[in-house]
């Protein structure tokens, strides 16, 4: 009996939005200006021109290469990548090839991550590089138009291992790793607007079915020999969806005896298909060659250090440190992290001098929206004191209730007397119904345990 | 030195394709020859030893060169500028038949 | 009262008001309608002179310029269709600074199209004549900024050199040729051929002349990540120091030259001696692999630099491309291919850096290396054609320099049996431009380059 399991890698594009183009000083991220207008002689590939790395594009890549746990080459340097395309004004992309800026890293997950219990997971990145964008092509009526607009804007590209059997962990991933991109605040990472693109490359591989189990854990196999990107995703439920048909699509050709073909397809999200775009047809060969224009790079431990100082701390650790430091359970660590300044927000709260020990309820506060997080932190404490002030209980009107109500349950105070002390809570509802809720659950509870003590 | 077959119209076809260039058949059948003739002579270096040897990618003995995000632009060119070259401009944007 | 002379000596005639740079200008333009037609240098001329600088080093100086530097709303074309009707919104920084510097542009010279070849045949827009016989080449890739030069339709111009295209068509047309180290003077507004190779440099009729322009244009440009921040000396003060040299004499350098050619090597090396200099035999890499080297390398940075023109933003069609663009593109697209990178480019990458420590080892016994830029003197044009890396073989003495990126200069040392001129070159370390311009001054003081830049001009009808 034959048992497939998915083999999934991950392709992500992030624009980083640094002032600057990646070779030039053309503005970046002017999403409405006029098509063609943010253009020089670089950008635009006219004859001589020659490009200029951007310091804080090679800065800002490292960081994610640091962030992904990946070791940051001392030595790295730019390569042409030959294609030719309209929306490709050199006829090259100026990209990295045999020495990316970052390689090997991992992104771990504990048992604290998510909204559902979670095994431990790790996946490996491959690599992190740094290349210039191309140009937009909008294709109307019999015309393709192209703005070069977006032409030479720096785009960080992290490529994962093929470590992934399953959609949902490629959903987790990409969802922890676009909330640690915005941590570094290095991109906006917004999946409509294009600034941050997920291309799974996805294939499935047969295995016998006494051997599933321990083949789904391995991420020492054999890899199948033929691989679909998909394009086209622009949110974190596509990439679900795309994926699980893809991998339904593969499992139906292979059943038939047939291997999926190599190509690159597109996501429909209307009709919830893929769709053939172009055929990728073993490795294109791009004639990459370092690019002469550029002088390598040689990065000091002392730099990579100062670089590594500057990262904040990271979603996944933020969210052990609010679990153990403020006890919050992890489902709410982990909703309160998932945007940094919800985060910040929360912890300036909870380490505020007039808060004590009431972390889970001012993350109950937020996250149940009961006061507004638009509030300064000033203003939020007040109202949450305010909130969570210990109602004024009238003892004269407590001890009367309490009397009445012990007498009128007598069976509830035998009980009690006889050992069955969660009776009480039985006891304090009473209570707290007849004085209509006015008044502190725990002063409630005192004084009946106190009466019922004689 | 090993003699190189001469380059089949099928190769020379593909390389072609790749460069981006088209040639006549006459073309062909001369790039055929000359490019085995020069592939033949540039075997050569074959007789050099360079194990051990880095490759020089750049004559300059520079690194690191990159400039401050940013600096001002000095070099934005108008739409006109940036159109003034192009023969086929609609609606400010680069127009070719249509590829998708 | 212009005729003939130096930016030097027509500087002066401006300073002292014996002439204005209206009638500097006219003077030029009137003998390129006049010659010119047939010469075929200028592909472009300007109609009188622009600048708004009075007090720089080159004001009312008019120059050619070779047609692969992007002129700012000029007409550019590196002699090639595809650039027929290019006109480039942006300078380029060796036109923009000799802008600071005062000139005047006269005009954009003919070359190989796509500065591919050493004859000026491969332009799509006719070749270049050679103005000592108008039936013969002026020699490549800046045949028409040498050409111009050399018949005095220019007192000066700018060139750029990838293995010999500023050297070697100096040679041909019997003027005084540059090419400044690799990094020393800015590509951006070139329009690439080699990028690791392109060089741009001055073309003159004194050794004066050339310091001056790469005085004008030489120095660190933030647009050009390969440009060296090494400081600019100055060039023409120290050329006029006085001082002696060793030059190193290399028996690989001497192998297939023209007998004619090889005497005068032979003088010229006399008389440095006799100027005080030292000689002394070394050994180098045979120039053999250098071609390989060469030719594998430029061709792939070639067939990468070509990428760009899809006609879309400018240019016409890659149909446009003429032959020779095409054959240069196809193999460097072969050494690049899938396969093929290990055996061919990295490989070409590794017997450079053997190159480059050949010299590093022989510039530390001496200044100099002397040898000729060419081992033949200006050929029929049609010659060319036959052979399919012709252009790499002739410039084997020039491509060594060109792959370690040294700067070495062009000497005219007189004419052979067929009065057609020579040149020596002189090869030195990386960044000693004022040292060969120094040696060259005094070269030039002694010999007055054996009177064939000023007999030049009387071979024009």
């Amino acid at each position: 009996m034959k048992n497939y399991i998915p083999v999934i890698g991950l392709e992500i594009h992030v624009e980083l939005n640094t002032k600057s183009g990646m070779f030039c000083q053309c503005a970046n991220g002017m999403h409405e200006a006029e098509p063609n207008s943010q253009v020089c002689p670089v950008c635009l590939g006219l004859p001589g021109a020659l490009p200029v790395p951007n310091k804080k594009a090679m800065e800002w890549t490292i960081k994610i290469g640091k962030a992904l746990n990946c070791i940051i080459s001392k030595h790295t340097k730019f390569d042409r990548k030959h294609y030719s395309y309209p929306d490709l004004p050199k006829g090259y992309q100026i990209s990295q090839y045999d020495e990316p800026i970052a390689l090997t890293g991992y992104l771990e997950f504990g048992k604290n991550h998510g909204t559902y219990k979670n095994e431990e997971k790790k996946f490996r990145i491959h690599r992190v590089h740094l290349e210039e964008d191309t140009g937009k092509l909008i294709h109307t009526g019999d015309d393709t138009r192209i703005d070069f607009n977006r032409s030479g804007v720096p785009l960080a590209e992290i490529v994962t291992e093929p470590d992934f059997s399953s959609s949902s962990d490629v959903k987790m991933f990409l969802e922890e790793l676009h909330t640690i991109i915005r941590y570094l605040d290095v991109s906006e990472a917004d999946l409509e607007k294009g600034t941050m693109r997920m291309e799974p490359n996805i294939s499935v591989r047969v295995v016998e079915s006494e051997k599933l189990k321990a083949e789904s854990q391995s991420t020492d196999f054999k890899l199948p020999n033929y691989k679909v990107e998909v394009k086209n995703i622009n949110s974190f439920n596509f990439v679900k969806r795309a994926i699980d048909f893809e991998v339904a699509r593969h499992i139906e050709l292979l059943e038939k005896g047939e291997t999926p073909v190599q190509e690159t397809r597109g996501w429909n999200s209307e009709k919830g298909i893929t769709y053939s775009q172009r055929t990728k047809e073993g490795a294109h060969d791009y004639r990459y060659f370092p690019e002469p224009d550029i002088p390598p790079f040689n990065f000091s431990n002392e730099y990579i250090d100062e670089v590594k100082k500057s990262l904040p701390e990271l979603p996944s650790t933020r969210l052990n440190h609010f679990v153990n430091e403020y006890r919050l359970k992890p489902i709410d660590a982990f909703i309160l992290t998932r945007d940094k300044k919800t985060a910040d927000y929360f912890e300036s709260i909870a380490t505020n001098e007039h808060i004590t020990n009431a972390g889970q309820t001012v993350a109950n506060v937020i996250i149940n929206k009961k006061i507004s997080t638009s509030l300064s932190v000033e203003a939020f404490i007040t109202e949450f004191l305010k909130l969570t002030k210990p109602i004024e209980t009238n003892r004269a009107l407590l001890d009367t209730t309490v009397s009445s109500i012990l007498t009128a349950n007598k069976k509830a105070v035998t009980e009690y007397k006889s050992g069955k002390v969660t009776v009480i809570m039985f006891l304090v509802g009473q209570v707290m119904r007849e004085m209509k809720g006015r008044a502190d659950a725990s002063i409630v509870r005192k004084a009946l345990e106190e009466k019922l003590q004689v | 030195m090993s003699d190189t077959k001469k380059l089949t119209k099928e190769e020379v076809l593909h390389l072609a394709k790749l460069a981006g260039l088209e040639l006549s058949d006459s073309e062909i059948e001369k790039n055929s020859e000359q490019l085995s003739e020069t592939i033949d002579f540039i075997k050569n270096l074959e007789e050099l030893d360079t194990k051990g040897v880095a490759p020089t990618n750049s004559v300059v003995d520079l690194s690191n060169v990159t400039f401050e995000d940013g600096e001002k632009n000095e070099r934005q060119l108008s739409q006109d500028e940036a159109f003034s070259n192009g023969k086929n401009v609609k609606n400010n944007a680069f127009v070719v038949e249509r590829i998708i | 009262m212009v005729l003939g002379k130096t930016i030097t000596e027509i500087r002066n005639l401006l300073k002292t008001k014996k002439i204005s740079r209206e009638e500097v200008f006219s003077f030029f333009i009137k003998r390129i309608e006049k010659y010119n037609p047939n010469i075929n240098a200028f592909l472009t001329t300007l109609r009188k002179p622009e600048s708004i600088v009075s007090d720089g080093l080159l004001s009312g100086i008019p120059l050619a310029v070779k047609d692969n530097f992007c002129t700012k709303g000029i007409r550019t074309t590196a002699s090639a269709k595809v650039l027929d009707n290019f006109i480039p919104p942006y300078e380029s920084t060796t036109t923009s600074r000799l802008k600071l510097a005062g000139y005047e542009l006269l005009g954009k010279t003919n070359m190989d199209a796509w500065a591919h070849g050493s004859s000026t045949e491969t332009s799509d827009y006719g070749p270049t004549k050679n103005p000592w016989d108008t039936s013969r080449s002026p020699g490549g890739s800046s045949g028409g900024t040498a050409a111009a030069v050399s018949a005095y339709l220019a007192p000066a111009g700018i060139g750029s050199e990838t293995a010999g295209s500023i050297r070697q068509p100096a040679s041909w047309s019997g003027v005084v040729g540059l090419k400044p180290t690799y990094g020393r003077v800015s590509r951006y507004g070139v329009i690439a051929m080699g990028s690791s190779l392109d060089c741009p440099g001055p073309i003159t009729r004194s050794v004066e002349d050339a310091a001056i322009i790469l005085q004008a244009i030489a120095g660190k440009d933030p647009h050009d990540a390969t440009s060296a921040s090494v400081p600019v000396e100055d060039y023409v003060l120290k050329m006029k120091e006085k001082k002696t040299y060793t030059i190193g004499i290399a028996q690989e350098y001497f192998e297939g030259l023209d007998e004619d050619i090889k005497k005068s090597l032979e003088e010229a090396i006399k008389i440095f001696e006799k100027m005080g200099f030292k000689t002394k035999k070394i050994s180098l890499l045979s120039p053999q692999y250098s071609i390989s080297v060469y030719t594998i390398i430029q061709r792939a940075e070639v067939m990468s630099n070509l990428a760009r023109y899809d006609g879309i933003r400018y240019g016409n069609p890659r149909s446009f491309f003429g032959s020779e663009a095409k054959r240069r593109g196809m193999l460097g697209t072969y050494t690049l291919s899938y396969g093929y990178y290990d055996a061919f480019f990295k490989k070409a990458q590794k017997v450079r850096t053997l190159i480059i420590n050949d010299f590093k080892r022989v510039f530390k016994d001496v200044d100099f290396i002397i040898g000729t830029p060419t081992p033949i003197t200006a050929l029929k044009l049609g010659e060319f054609e036959k052979y399919s890396f012709f252009g790499e073989l002739m410039d084997k003495f020039n491509e060594p320099a060109a792959m370690s990126g040294i700067p070495a200069i062009s000497l005219p040392t007189g004419l052979d049996r067929n009065d057609l001129p020579m040149s020596i070159h002189l090869m030195a370390n990386y960044f000693r431009e004022s040292d060969l311009l120094n040696a060259s001054y005094q070269f030039e003081k002694e010999t007055d380059f054996m009177g064939v830049i000023k007999k030049g001009i009387a071979n024009l009808k």
